[in-house]
Order: structure tokens, then sequence, then C-alpha cells
């Protein structure tokens, strides 16, 4: 079978059997935590027009403080290594092995099928975000920018983990704990330090794509340095791309127990 | 040349051994892969399958080197041994899902599915989901998505394992019919009785080395007259020993636990006497089983009477 329609088929497959998982309903509930709250500010700001709490206020802290931190961080390391993790656990790698299909296809099919997942749940919590904190504002050009800038950097941001984590499962047995040392630990500490140190975490160069507002600079963005747009989008692809090429090679040559 | 060609095919994983220098030719028909747990059977066959990668050696199917032609994985049917499924879907589209991974249109993977399904009996619950089959019901799912496809070899690992006796004998009869279509297949089984009621043609594996091939009746001549154990419990086990050890045909008594184990050189002249032993005198037996039935035992007594 060519590499194309291999990966199709298992594309298809683990979208399947994707959208079916038990932890793709709790991390849907879970990305939709912030548009709740959303909702509960912009019913609040309806009903007492005097109350000091606004959506569109909170909009920018929720997104950056939920999503950009939080959740997309969380989606990535469950979907990136279950993209190897729970075939060897799950001892179903041998009814992919055993069909003609490259082991290439198998991994970039089953990687591609669960970032679109990623995406469609994170993307859905934005837009539905947008709309309940500006459904009764007046939405400015500037305002559409900053949206667009929110999805794009939460997309850079989404392949950016997704492959590093898919990468470390074709390595390490469990790299959920890794992925969590990693998000919570070395992101979150190295990201407040001054100075370059925090050019060696991924989260700084997402912060570097969105709006660098008055509210999330003095924030959450307190220490931010950041670089350049082109030079965080040039990064987190290039983070994105090599680690799917080594995540392809290694999965082709180590011998898994089936 | 064979359909399968195995050449000094070796594989280890670390320090442990999983086969060591296996040489093998099989042709179309039913071959029998006969070995205790650990023997190395599932580490041959997954080779065979092209799944794993011999340390040393090659396998050729149809004169082709499996690992350098994913085309030939068409041909190959592969029921694994562990019991493992997507659970998130239905034993259908389990099928369905894995022809497709063949290249099959959606209709031909829909029509295969059905007729394979239907083959191993699970057309009326085809639409529910696998975490509701029962073992025996998963066991047949499995054993269908590795015939799916039609393919020129199958290979079964411990196929029978869970299954219920009714289904046992329709899947062996399933077999029959595989080999009379001219088919190659190989079937593992730890099983003597499962392998002697499906095929005459063995390969005995053990500690990863093929230790002879051929007519299973080799097998149980030996087994027929190697010295056999039996462990009896009974109600006043020194009372039957006593008994028992003066019979020409028991060569040893021992105690062990609450058991008494009884080696005879005669185990039907045995079983005759006994029967009617305890009969006669309304003994009262609690447990007779016979640890020499497995093939562990018959293999340690193989290996024993070769060095």
């Amino acid at each position: 079978m060519s590499f194309i329609k291999g990966l199709k088929e298992i594309y298809l497959l683990f979208i399947k059997i994707g959208i079916r998982k038990k932890r793709t309903i709790l991390l849907t509930l879970l990305s939709f935590t912030p548009v709740l709250l959303l909702l509960i500010a912009k019913i609040i700001e309806i009903t007492k027009p005097h109350s000091s709490i606004s959506a569109s206020h909170l909009y920018s802290n929720i997104i950056v403080a939920f999503y950009i931190q939080f959740i997309i961080g969380i989606l990535s390391i469950f979907y990136g290594s279950s993209v190897i993790d729970e075939e060897v656990e799950g001892k179903t790698l041998i009814y992919l092995f055993s069909k003609p299909i490259s082991k290439s296809s198998i991994i970039l099919g089953k990687f591609l099928s669960y970032i679109s997942i990623i995406v469609i749940t994170i993307m859905s919590g934005l837009i539905i975000s947008f709309i309940i904190a500006y459904i009764n504002a007046y939405i400015s050009h500037k305002i559409i920018i900053m949206f667009f800038k929110y999805m794009i950097a939460s997309f850079f941001a989404i392949m950016a983990y997704t492959s590093l984590f898919t990468m470390l499962a074709t390595f390490f047995k469990r790299t959920a704990i890794v992925g969590l040392l990693f998000i919570f630990g070395w992101e979150s500490i190295i990201n407040y330090m001054p100075g370059k140190t925090q050019k060696l975490t991924i989260i700084h160069y997402v912060k570097s794509l969105i709006p660098q507002t008055a509210v999330n600079r003095n924030f959450l963005l307190f220490h931010l340095e950041p670089s350049s747009a082109l030079t965080a989008i040039i990064v987190l692809s290039l983070i994105s791309i090599i680690s799917l090429i080594i995540g392809i090679w290694v999965f082709k040559y180590k011998e898994y127990i089936i | 040349m064979g359909v399968i060609k195995a050449v000094n095919l070796s594989k280890w994983y670390g320090n442990v051994l999983g086969i060591s220098e296996v040489s093998v030719d099989i042709n179309k028909g039913v071959v029998g892969l006969l070995g205790p747990n650990g023997a190395g059977k599932s580490t041959f066959l997954k080779i065979l399958a092209g799944m794993l990668k011999p340390n040393l050696g090659k396998i050729m199917i149809k004169g082709k080197n499996i690992l350098k032609d994913r085309e030939l994985y068409k041909i190959i049917g592969y029921c694994p041994e562990t019991d493992s499924f997507y659970m998130e879907m239905t034993g259908f589209e389990f099928i369905f899902s894995l022809l497709k991974l063949y290249g099959f249109s959606k209709n031909e993977s829909k029509i295969l599915a059905e007729a394979a399904i239907e083959k191993v009996g699970l057309i009326a619950r085809m639409n529910d989901s696998v975490t509701t089959y029962s073992l025996g019901m998963r066991q047949r799912l499995k054993f269908a998505q590795s015939i799916a496809h039609e393919p020129e070899i199958m290979i079964f690992d411990e196929p029978l394992r869970g299954i219920d006796p009714l289904w046992k004998s329709k899947l062996i009869d399933l077999i029959k019919e595989f080999k009379e279509n001219g088919k190659t297949i190989i079937v593992s089984s730890h099983i003597l009785p499962e392998i002697e009621s499906i095929t005459e043609n063995i390969i005995l594996i053990h500690q990863g080395k093929i230790f002879a091939e051929g007519n299973i009746h080799y097998i149980r001549d030996l087994i027929d007259t190697h010295p056999h154990m039996i462990s009896i419990i009974s109600k006043d086990n020194r009372e039957l020993a006593s008994v028992l050890i003066k019979e020409n045909f028991v060569s040893d008594i021992s105690f062990k636990e609450k058991k008494i184990i009884v080696k005879t050189d005669n185990r039907e002249l045995f079983y005759n006497h006994f029967m009617r032993y305890i009969a006669e005198n309304n003994i009262e037996i609690f447990e007779l089983t016979s640890p020499d039935d497995n093939l562990q035992a018959v293999f340690d007594y193989l290996v024993g009477a070769k060095r």
C-alpha cells in the first residue's frame, strides 16, 4: 500500500477510535472549563451592568492562563504520548504491524488523527469563548486580529508539544509522567526567569505569538522578553518537524515488545 | 522450496533467548507448532509473519524476503495469542477497520468482514461493543480478523485458548476446510490433543529450538511409553499406597504434601486396575490428575532421553 493511502487509512481508523475514548470526553470537558467561566462572567456582566466583571476583559487572561499554559499542555501530553504508549500497553501494535502499511504511515497517521482531535477541541473552545466574551460588544479590527493571534499561537503550541511528546513516547515508557514534569516543572519555572534562559522553553515562543495586551503583560507575562513572531514561528515549526522526524525514525527501527 | 522457508533463525531479547538456529520448510497444508509455554512458539510465529526481525538468519515467503516486501503481508493472516483489541469498537468495526488497512474498499471490507464474522458465529453480536464479549467470543473475533482477507498463509497462535468445546470443534473444522482449499496454515498450541485433532504434521519446539518435526505419532508413541506420573488424593493415602505398591505396573510411589505420586510404565493397565480396585473397595478419591499429560513433562522426558 502506498504511503499516502496507508496514512489516510490509519488517520481514519484513529479518528474513529480517538473520539470514542473516555479520555477524549474528559479532556473535552476540561477544555471547556474556560467557556463555562466566561459564560458565568457574561451572565454577571449582563445581569449586573455596574459590576466590575467584564467577560471581554477576562478573555485574554483566560486564554493565556487556561488554554496556553495549561489545557494545551495537558492535551498534548495525553494524546502525544498515547500515539505509542497505548499501542504498546494495549498490545494492539500487532494488528498494525501485520498489515501492508509502512511504520512511518502508522505513526504519522495516528499522530495526525490525534492532532486533529486536539485542534478541534481547543479551537472550538477558543471560538465559543470569543463568541461569549464579545457577543454584545463592539468587535473592532484589533480584536479580530487578537483572536486570530490566539488561534495561531494555540495551533503552534499544539503542534510543538504533541510532536515532542510523541517523540519522547518512542523512547520511553509512561511518557505522560515525563510530560507532566516538563510542562509543570521545566516550562513553568524557566519561563519566568528573566533574560535569555526563558528561550529554552517552548512556552516562551508560544507567548511571543500572543498579543501583548496591557492586561496580560502585567499579569501573566510579567517577565516575558518576547522573541519576534517570525522567530517564534520558525522555532516552534522546527521543534515540531525535528521531533516528528526523530519519532518516525525511532519508531521505524526500534523493536517494540508486541 | 516450501511456501515458507526459515533459515537459521535466531532471536534474543537482551540476554533472553527467543529462538535459536531454527530452520524449517513449510508447505501447503496444516502444520502444528507444539511446545510448552515459553518454548519460543510466539516469537517464531511473529518472525514468520514479518512482525519481528530475527537477529540472525532469514525468512522467505514464496521466495521473497518478507522484511523487504511489505506487499507480502497481504497474503498472510495472523491471529495473535494476546487478548488485545481496540475496545472502543464493535466486533464488526474491528474487522472492517483492519480490512481497510489491507487496502480494500469500503464495500469489499463490509462484505469480507460480514463473511468472516459469520464463519465464527458472531453475526448476532457483531454490532455490540467488543467490551461486552466473553473471552471465547473475543478469541473468535481475533480468529475472524486473521482470515477475513482470505490470506494464502494463515498463522494462528494458540487460536483455541478460552473457546468452548462446541466452537473449538467448529474452528478445527474451519481450519481443515482452509487446508482443503490449498492454504498454508501454522497452528501453535501447548496442548497435544488440540494439535492432534487438527493435523498429523507437527514441529516440536522447546527452549527456542526445533526439537523434532514430522508425524504426530512419533510424539504420541513416546508419551505412551515413557514412565507416567499420576497424582492421587484419597481419604486414606497410606492405605491406598500400600495396595498400589504391590502391583507390577507401579514402579515407584512417593508422597508429596497431601498427594500420592504414582509412577507407572503402563498407564492403561494402571487405570484399569485402579478403577476396579476403588470401585470394589469403595475407596473415596478426591482428586486424580496426571501431571505428565502436559507438554512440559513430555518435553522434559524427551530432552532427557536425547541427552
